[in-house]
């Protein structure tokens, strides 16, 4: 009986709990604290840089005036960048395309086995994916030996750094458009094609006008993808023999893009006969260059698919019947797969092979594991802090009742994500050492500041995206019938996106343990080095290709392990 | 004792009014349908009574009780809506349970009520089942089970059997009505469907356009309706427009644009007076032998076989079309391209003031 | 010459046998509808012939010609959607030129077509709408304005009606198949709604679990259905189960539950053979007092339909029993006692199913 009655007494005051957690003015408060920190310390810091054209005018003024040749080095470093990044984008569309087709419209057996091919690049870190591609492709003029099954084709930069971002951006692509297809009701085609038209035909005037946003997504992953990897871009160039640093002559060599650059000056900067405030002008510079263009880019990316007048008016029934039947289509098909299976997936994992066939070389086991500690704790601190802000966040953005705020912040979001993450670091870093608002314990702490800043996007883009498609009715039902916010929060909407909260927070994990661009930027070479970090010194100054492949091979198989997981959860959560 | 009071309920979307001027008043234990086309404002009002949507003016009332600033979950109204939003990822008992749970009952109380309710609904026997593995009919009584479990005084209905098949709809009326009468429970049902609202309700309420049209008996609706609008939507209409030529105690005489002079109940309206008659399709006839009064020559154009009635459309010499509905036991030697006698008894001829936006206007369904 | 004919058609997917052994013959500027509830394969059989899915096993003629390997595009029929599906970035206009568009014809040629087919559904000045600027049946019309275009001479109507308010579909009902007949064209209409199956068609097929039960005139299907889940499920019906217990020539004496017995024509089923006894809901009268007719039974309730009464009676035999009665009728209370009489010309009998009356009515 006593008993009882404390449980009542339990229940009550849980009740009762629950009904002050849900007024208003605490969830206001809730929400207020969630925005507030997203504007103060993540995009803020991430376009602090930004004001250095006001602050430090007269820094730049100088070094451009010093060296004058600088702005010449930028300038064709940032064309670099751009004009790889858009071929990538064009050509990842053109065979992306017909992939993601393939994936939605078809039922066939080892789809799922299909799908993890695609994502495989994803769990190799950048860092490792620039050495393997360019290990695949390039002439290696620090190897002695031509590895068995390597090509030795490539000695440009620009090519080389194409061939990179087709693994890195691929399964972006193809993940993005065929999210974006699987919306779009097969019964578009079907009416299409019982009116008369060809599959080609149908394809283009009818699913993809109602597919632009999905073309939109897609190219913006990749462009903002491509623009922003550091790790890879050292790691290749370097490989081929097209990234230098002259600690001498205080100089960047080689064919540098816009993040090489960085990486160069970042490293320069900390050399202690090169002159510091010089290149933290150039530093700043370049990240702010890059963060401007990238964001007109990504305007013009949006407006020119949406304005983009598709169906055309023109229309050729026999050739496009032709197009549609036959042998085209198969050409068509083989094409990608040939495409898949020789530009993507054979690159990307080419330095396993090349455990088997190089020489051993010795490696500091104690570096790397520490290496491995480091990443794996700032990606899982970062990865926590991204939970419990980005839920929140997502659920302000799509049931947050205010719906300008809420469709700005979901603009905002991306911010960091879209700016390159080295300069996303040095602006960061710039913000850290300059304000007086927060005290600064680490660099570390910056670092994992940095890593928040461009996987938060991740966990709100894949909560919001839960969210929205969950229908309002299932919470709305649990509120009449006696439930609080806070309770059809717990038992009714949470049950649903838990899946992809999951895959939110092993996104954001993944993606921070590969990350190079940014930690660099903000840390350097030698402070805090994280696997990817570690992985890039092997190979700039030690050139230890073997270690470098090896260290690689071990963080792939963590980071497959993690992707593997959230395959599983998520298919047993559907 | 629950009895629901609305009073001038207003809302705007925008500059788009969804609802204006609602008032109404529900006594315990009746089952009111809320009758209207897509777009009048049903689900708005349904949302304003449980509180998920406020109004912009007006006030709702529980047993003199205001709930205006009440958040949903203190209302004590259970809501059904149109897609029955049953939570897949818990079974059918978890899911009847939920009300009492999230309002804290003793377990005891909480396996009393979901096991009472689930055999109310016939479902105790699936209650490990997941809501994916019930057929659209059972998925329909989980939703109205888990609705009653909440000890609601006020059910809200959203077209509940919108998402069946039209004979299981059928079948599915009768058990609804019973269960509601079961447990006296006061009930607002919407729907677009005016054989059900005919087939359930204490009293109808016909909305159109974010306002109400009329509140009345199922038969009243039908027989005596407000306007032409509500004439020709529970159940089909032909309407004549004409002058008011002379008026009797108890018939009044319209008179046509082609001569002719139609007998109708008698109305307000006074001789001189344009007006629009109306009669319902199921209450005129036709035959091949001269009618009675009222009578037009016609020509059948189709006839369409619905079982238990077959609806003619004819066309009435220098008048137009027009539509009849009879037994189809009654018009077994009628054929199409026949000429017929068009006619209808002058008690269901119905009187209207034209209104104001036309005629055509006027009966638009959607 | 039949215009489309299935031959033993067969279509699983997996384990999944979603039609089994269908035969179909479908007559030129014949109006088709295949009845059924959810899943009962129905839209999987018009799929085949529009070429959607291909049969697992089995022929699909069109004109005697072996349609199966022949595209969608080039199977030359008008297919409406359930879900309407207009394309949504293209205004009414096009939508309904989208045919002529695709075909590459001139283009005067594509806007005769169009102007000729939005006339038909009474669209012509709202062709510059977009498809969601539209009510719910005008988005309709369009799409069976679309499907007109192609100049098919059979169109494929996929639950047309389904996604309307209950009050459009019986106003589009009637243009339907008015169009239909006017242009003598040959249509499929698929449908779970018996009523809307029974006005448009020449001709009801009515599908359960995949195969076909039953088809027929919509008169034949409605007065006289041979099986018993036809019976009920085009349009409503009463059951009363007992066992003939007596013979006397063309009549025989049926021994209900609770003691009751009723002689009934009937000279197929022998004694001892249980059995089920129908009438539809019009067929049956109430009256005060005996009959000889009749069972007695208690008014449970009265609802008002619009052209008739309902009186919802239980019988003696503990079965409720559903009476429709014209306003006319004399008036019963609740409560009321009653004699419930049967037209015996208008009755139904069946072998009892050995699945049980219940199983066998089921329509889920």
């Amino acid at each position: 009986m006593r008993e009882g009655q404390g449980d009542t007494r339990n229940r009550r005051l849980s009740q009762r709990l629950l009904a002050f957690l849900s007024r208003r003015p605490i969830i206001a408060t809730w929400y207020g604290a969630v925005l507030l920190y997203f504007f103060l310390l993540v995009l803020l810091p991430t376009l602090f840089v930004l004001s250095f054209v006001f602050t430090g005018w007269q820094a730049i003024q100088g070094l451009l005036s010093a060296r004058p040749e600088v702005l010449g080095t930028i300038g064709s470093a940032i064309l670099l960048s751009y004009q790889t990044a858009i071929i990538v984008t064009l050509v990842d569309l053109v065979f992306g395309l017909p992939l993601a087709w393939f994936l939605v419209r078809r039922a066939f057996r080892g789809k799922s086995l299909l799908n993890t091919l695609i994502d495989s690049p994803l769990a190799v870190p950048t860092a490792g994916l620039g050495f393997s591609v360019a290990l695949f492709w390039g002439v290696t003029p620090f190897l002695d030996f031509k590895p068995f099954g390597s090509l030795g084709l490539v000695s440009s930069g620009l090519l080389i750094l194409i061939l990179l971002h087709f693994t890195t951006t691929f399964p972006y692509m193809v993940r993005s458009l065929s999210a974006i297809l699987k919306e779009i009701d097969i019964d578009y085609e079907i009416a299409a094609r019982a009116s008369g038209a060809s599959k080609l035909t149908a394809t283009r005037t009818v699913t993809l006008p109602l597919f632009r946003s999905g073309i939109a997504t897609g190219a913006t992953l990749v462009l903002a993808k491509a623009l922003s990897d550091t790790g890879g871009v050292v790691t290749a160039l370097t490989t081929i023999g097209k990234f230098g640093v002259n600690t001498a002559d205080c100089r960047a060599e080689g064919e540098l893009n816009g993040t090489a650059l960085i990486a160069a000056w970042k490293t320069l900067s900390d050399v202690a006969g090169c002159q510091s405030s010089e290149f933290t002008a150039g530093l700043a510079l370049v990240a702010i260059l890059m963060i401007v263009s990238a964001l007109a880019l990504l305007v013009v990316v949006k407006i020119l698919t949406m304005r983009a007048r598709i169906p055309m008016k023109r229309i050729f029934p026999t050739w496009e019947k032709r197009l549609s039947r036959g042998i085209a289509p198969r050409i068509r098909d083989g094409a990608t797969f040939f495409f898949l299976i020789f530009l993507v997936l054979i690159p990307s994992f080419f330095l396993i092979g090349f455990l088997l066939v190089g020489s051993p070389e010795p490696i500091e086991w104690n570096t790397l594991y520490r290496s491995i500690y480091f990443s794996f704790m700032i990606a899982g601190v970062a990865t926590a802090i991204d939970l419990a802000l980005g839920i929140p966040m997502a659920i302000f953005i799509v049931r947050g009742g205010m719906r300008r705020l809420g469709r700005a912040m979901d603009v905002l979001v991306n911010v960091p994500y879209i700016v390159p993450s080295a300069a996303l670091g040095i602006s960061l870093s710039l913000f850290f050492t300059q304000q007086r608002l927060v005290p600064v314990p680490s660099l570390f702490f910056i670092v994992t500041l940095a890593h928040v800043a461009f996987t938060f996007p991740f966990v709100v883009r894949n909560v919001t995206g839960a969210l929205e498609g969950l229908d309002p009715a299932m919470e709305e039902t649990a509120r009449s019938l006696g439930a609080r916010p806070l309770q059809s929060f717990r038992r009714v909407t949470f049950p649903i996106i838990k899946a992809s909260i999951l895959a939110g927070a092993i996104m954001a994990f993944t993606r921070s343990v590969g990350e190079t661009g940014a930690t660099l930027a903000v840390a350097g070479r030698e402070a805090i080095i994280t696997a990817p970090v570690y992985i890039v010194n092997l190979i700039l100054e030690e050139q230890n290709f073997y270690a470098a492949a090896l260290a690689t091979t071990v963080l792939i198989s963590v980071s497959a392990t993690a992707m593997l997981l959230m395959r599983y959860i998520t298919r047993r959560a559907r | 004792m629950a009895r629901l009071r609305l009073e001038g309920i207003r809302k705007t979307f925008r500059d788009v009014v969804a609802l204006d001027r609602i008032d109404l008043e529900v006594e315990d234990g009746e089952y009111i349908v809320i009758l209207g086309p897509t777009g009048a404002g049903k689900t708005t009002l349904l949302r304003i009574i449980t509180g998920l949507l406020n109004q912009d003016a007006g006030h709702v009332y529980l047993d003199e009780r205001s709930l205006d600033g009440v958040p949903p979950e203190e209302r004590g109204i259970a809501y059904l809506p149109q897609t029955y939003s049953l939570f897949n990822h818990l079974n059918v008992w978890n899911n009847a349970i939920f009300g009492p749970v999230v309002q804290g009952w003793t377990p005891e109380r909480v396996e009393r009520v979901g096991r009472e309710m689930l055999d109310l609904v016939r479902l105790f026997a699936r209650r490990y089942s997941f809501p994916r593995e019930l057929s659209g009919g059972m998925q329909q009584r989980v939703a109205l089970g888990r609705a009653l479990a909440a000890n609601a005084d006020i059910l809200l209905l959203d077209e509940p059997l919108r998402a069946l098949d039209a004979r299981l709809r059928i079948e599915l009326r009768r058990e609804l009505k019973d269960l509601a009468s079961q447990l006296g429970i006061t009930t607002l049902h919407v729907t677009h469907d005016q054989e059900e609202a005919l087939n359930l309700a204490d009293r109808i309420l016909v909305l159109r356009r974010g306002s109400i049209k009329q509140i009345s008996s199922p038969r009243e609706v039908y027989e005596r309706p407000a306007e032409p609008f509500v004439a020709h939507f529970v159940g089909e209409a032909n309407f004549f427009e004409g002058t008011v030529v002379d008026v009797e105690s108890d018939t009044a005489y319209v008179g046509l644009r082609t001569g002719q002079r139609l007998a109708a109940s008698p109305s307000q309206a006074k001789v001189g007076d344009a007006v629009v008659l109306g009669v319902k399709v199921d209450r005129c006839v036709i035959s091949r032998e001269e009618g009675g009064e009222n009578t037009f020559e016609a020509t059948i154009l189709r006839a369409l076989f619905a079982g238990k009635r077959t609806t003619y459309e004819v066309s009435l010499d220098r008048l137009g079309k027009a539509k009849v509905k009879m037994p189809s036991s009654a018009g077994e030697h009628l054929r199409e391209g026949q000429r017929v006698h068009f006619s209808f008894p002058r008690e269901y001829g119905l009187i209207f003031t034209p209104p104001p936006e036309g005629l055509t206007a006027a009966l638009e369904l959607e | 010459m039949p215009l489309v004919e299935l031959r033993r058609v067969t279509k699983r997917f997996g384990p999944i046998v979603a039609v089994e052994d269908v035969d179909l013959r479908v007559d030129d500027g014949e109006y088709v509808t295949v009845l059924g509830p959810s899943g009962c394969g129905k839209t999987t059989l018009i799929k085949m012939i529009a070429g959607i899915w291909a049969p697992t096993e089995g022929e699909v003629l069109v004109d005697g010609r072996d349609v199966v390997p022949v595209l969608l595009e080039d199977r030359d029929l008008g297919y409406v959607f359930q879900n309407i599906v207009l394309f949504p970035h293209l205004s009414v206009w096009k939508n309904a030129t989208y045919s002529p568009w695709v075909r590459g014809l001139g283009e005067e040629e594509v806007s005769s077509i169009g102007k000729e087919v939005l006339r038909l559904v009474d669209l012509l000045d709202q062709s510059r709408f977009f498809p969601r600027e539209l009510s719910g049946g005008a988005q309709q019309k369009a799409a069976l304005a679309r499907a007109l275009a192609n100049r098919a001479q059979l169109l494929i109507l996929d639950e047309p009606l389904s996604a309307l308010d209950s009050r459009v579909r019986l106003e589009l009902r009637y243009q339907l198949r008015a169009l239909v007949k006017d242009l003598g064209l040959t249509a499929i209409h698929v449908t779970h709604d018996q009523e809307e199956a029974l006005s448009v068609a020449d001709r009801v097929v009515v599908m359960r679990k995949g195969r076909i039960v039953e088809e027929g005139s919509p008169r034949e299907l409605y007065r006289s259905p041979a099986h018993i889940f036809t019976s009920n499920f085009v349009g409503e019906n009463n059951f009363l189960e007992g066992s003939i217990a007596k013979r006397a020539d063309e009549w025989a004496l049926v021994a209900l539950r609770n003691q009751q017995y009723l002689w009934v024509p009937d000279g197929r089923h022998s004694v001892g053979r249980a059995v089920v006894l129908a009438w539809r809901p019009e067929y049956l009268d109430l009256r005060k007092g005996y009959s000889p007719n009749g069972l007695p039974g208690t008014v449970e309730g009265e609802r008002f339909l619009g052209s008739e009464l309902r009186y919802i009676v239980r019988l003696a035999t503990e079965e409720r029993v559903s009476v429709d009665v014209p306003l006319t009728h004399e008036r019963f209370k609740v409560g009321e006692d009653t004699t419930v009489e049967f037209d015996y010309e208008k009755m139904l009998i069946y072998p009892r199913p050995y699945e049980g009356l219940e199983e066998a009515l089921k329509l889920e």
